[in-house]
């Protein structure tokens, strides 16, 4: 044991006094773990959003061949219709408006809802009242993520896209689009976006089935429902229409993963041939210390133990640098109307951490057995 | 009573594809407590003899034995834990490690041995007071004299107690008033302490301070001289 740390506490004053070399190689380390854990988060954010999943029970009805919100139109009575079909729970009708159509990282959506479905949602309010909303006509909910990135508090206001609400109360929900948008009155949504034209036109339906196993089948037959009415529609379970909608912003995440992958690789890449030419350059302090008594595995422990100390710190600094930028920035890809947020997962953080450390030995392992094994009588002639 | 035994000890290197001989069937003793030159031309055998001593090379063939351990029988590691206890070695460039401070430096062989904090804390002292460095801890390597780099060299290779000091022109690089200054500080270890030294050097100066000079030429014994 004392043994151990006797190697720890050289390597520990060896980095010390390096000061200068150490800090960049830990700077170095830790933007690229916090850029990896950043982007695995985001990966993970794309799947929860995109991927379907045993027990989905959410369906989303447009306008068919439509993409966007602006240009998605359907008629407010189809909700009747809807309701009526075979394993239907229940429909909410949807106007979306939003300032951006584009892949956005700051988009403010708003999505129009009428009192009674919501009050039936029983959203999860971290402040305001949702009495207070439903007695204001420009009252909106608006979720914790848009709130932290607006700076939004209960009575402030917010315009956008022509649209001015009172912020009523800030919700918490498990859906991003929801914990991303601004929630108001369907009807003066409706009047507001259409100028004082008409009402009676909503953007989306959210259909809920009753059974997950009869989402295809319900889709099918609400789409069928419409094949011939003046607004035919197209229906899909919510995450295979998250998918299509924000196609752009998925795309971009795997392309960023792809850079990720990139990023790390070249960091190690780095921070290796940086060991390699720091023990290099350190050949005849090591062979001093051989000459002291130091074992091989002595030199070796050292060399590990400095990879170690600068893996595992800018492991866990580029760990809490993501976390907290991640936490703090509330960011969402917004596209469409859609939008999609990393997931903050402690797993991927502690992974990150370790992967780090992984690297930090990993990257000295070949310098430490290159430092423990040359001639001692060479490297004190010189040589390396 | 003999210390070091060296028996027929040879010592071969390749270069160019040729055999060279740079100690050649050589016979030696060296007695505990004694303290001894080593001299000769460059190529002679000298340093590559130290460093055999110290175990730091081996020999190619021949017999080495130092207070009855025979240094052919030991693996590197074993080799290396043999040497943090019976050796200290004084380079003729110091070899401080640059990025430790004095105390440090003196610090470091002992963090091999199973000691307190305290106790490593009083031989460190101790070590750098015998040198009179005593007000000199905090300072790197880069912050002293040569002379006071060469003397906190030596704390180091005092500081374990080492049955062997062994010294590679330890004045070598050093102006007459610090190589006096290390010669007198080697002359007090041995009378005071008993400390067993063997130093190379090419100042015959130098090896008139110690008890007996070995002559060696082409890898062979030349001659001994006692000192009066």
């Amino acid at each position: 044991m004392n043994a151990i740390m006797s190697r720890i506490r050289y390597a520990l004053r060896s980095a010390r006094r390096q000061r200068l070399r150490t800090v960049a190689l830990v700077a170095g380390v830790a933007l690229t773990t916090a850029l990896a854990a950043a982007i695995a988060c985001i990966d993970l954010g794309v799947r929860d959003a995109t991927t379907t999943r045993a027990g989905e029970t959410r369906l989303i009805v447009y306008r068919e061949n439509r993409f966007c919100p602006f240009a998605s139109a359907l008629p407010q009575r189809y909700d009747r219709q809807i309701a009526e079909l075979p394993g239907v729970a229940a429909v909410v009708p949807v106007k979306i408006v939003v300032s951006n159509c584009r892949a956005s990282l700051d988009v403010v959506t708003f999505r129009g809802v009428p009192v009674d479905d919501l009050r039936a949602m029983a959203p999860r309010l971290v402040a305001g009242s949702i009495d207070d909303w439903a007695g204001h006509g420009n009252g909106a909910l608006v979720g914790r993520e848009l709130a932290a990135r607006r700076g939004l508090r209960v009575g402030s206001s917010l315009t956008a896209a022509g649209i001015d609400v009172v912020i009523d109360g800030i919700l918490e929900s498990d859906d991003p689009q929801w914990r991303n948008s601004a929630l108001t009155h369907l009807a003066y949504l409706q009047e507001r976006a259409a100028r004082g034209g008409t009402g009676g036109i909503v953007t989306q339906f959210d259909v809920t089935v009753s059974d997950p196993a009869r989402l295809d089948e319900v889709a099918r037959t609400i789409d069928e429902r419409f094949k011939a009415d003046e607004a035919p529609t197209a229906t899909r379970p919510q995450t295979a229409f998250v998918a299509r909608a924000a196609r752009d912003v998925v795309a971009l995440a795997g392309f960023s993963s792809i850079i990720g992958i990139g990023a790390v690789l070249a960091a190690f890449g780095l921070l290796a041939t940086t060991m390699v030419n720091v023990t290099r350059h350190r050949s005849r302090e090591f062979a001093v210390l051989r000459t002291l008594g130091f074992t091989d595995g002595g030199i070796s422990a050292i060399v590990l133990a400095e990879g170690a100390l600068v893996g595992g710190i800018g492991g866990l600094l580029g760990a809490g640098l993501a976390w907290t930028g991640l936490a703090r920035a509330g960011l969402a890809f917004t596209m469409e109307g859609v939008s999609i947020t990393p997931r903050l997962d402690p797993a991927i953080f502690v992974i990150a951490a370790v992967v780090a450390l992984a690297a930090g030995l990993l990257a000295t392992a070949v310098p430490a057995w290159t430092a423990s094994r040359a001639r001692l009588v060479d490297l004190l002639r010189g040589g390396s | 009573m003999s210390l070091i035994e060296c028996r027929s000890l040879c010592k071969d290197y390749q270069r160019g594809g040729e055999a060279v001989h740079v100690l050649d069937r050589l016979d030696l003793s060296i007695d505990r407590g004694s303290y001894t030159a080593l001299m000769g031309p460059s190529g002679s055998g000298k340093t590559t003899l130290l460093n055999l001593l110290a175990g730091i090379d081996r020999a190619s063939s021949g017999e080495l034995l130092v207070d009855g351990t025979d240094l052919a029988q030991l693996d590197r590691n074993q080799l290396a834990l043999w040497r943090s206890r019976h050796v200290g070695y004084v380079f003729q460039l110091y070899n401080l490690v640059p990025v430790l401070s004095a105390y440090e430096n003196v610090e470091l062989p002992l963090l091999l041995h199973d000691l307190t904090a305290a106790e490593r804390h009083r031989r460190v002292v101790e070590a750098l007071e015998s040198v009179d460095l005593a007000t000199r801890h905090g300072h790197l390597p880069r912050q002293l004299s040569g002379g006071q780099e060469q003397r906190v060299a030596i704390a180091r290779a005092l500081v374990t107690q080492p049955t062997l000091l062994l010294a590679d022109e330890p004045t070598g690089d050093l102006d007459r008033t610090n190589a006096d200054a290390v010669m007198d500080l080697f002359g007090r270890l041995h009378r005071e302490r008993g400390q067993t030294i063997v130093m190379v050097t090419h100042d015959e100066a130098i090896a008139r301070r110690a008890e007996r000079t070995v002559r060696l030429e082409k890898g062979r014994l030349a001659n001994v001289e006692v000192a009066r």
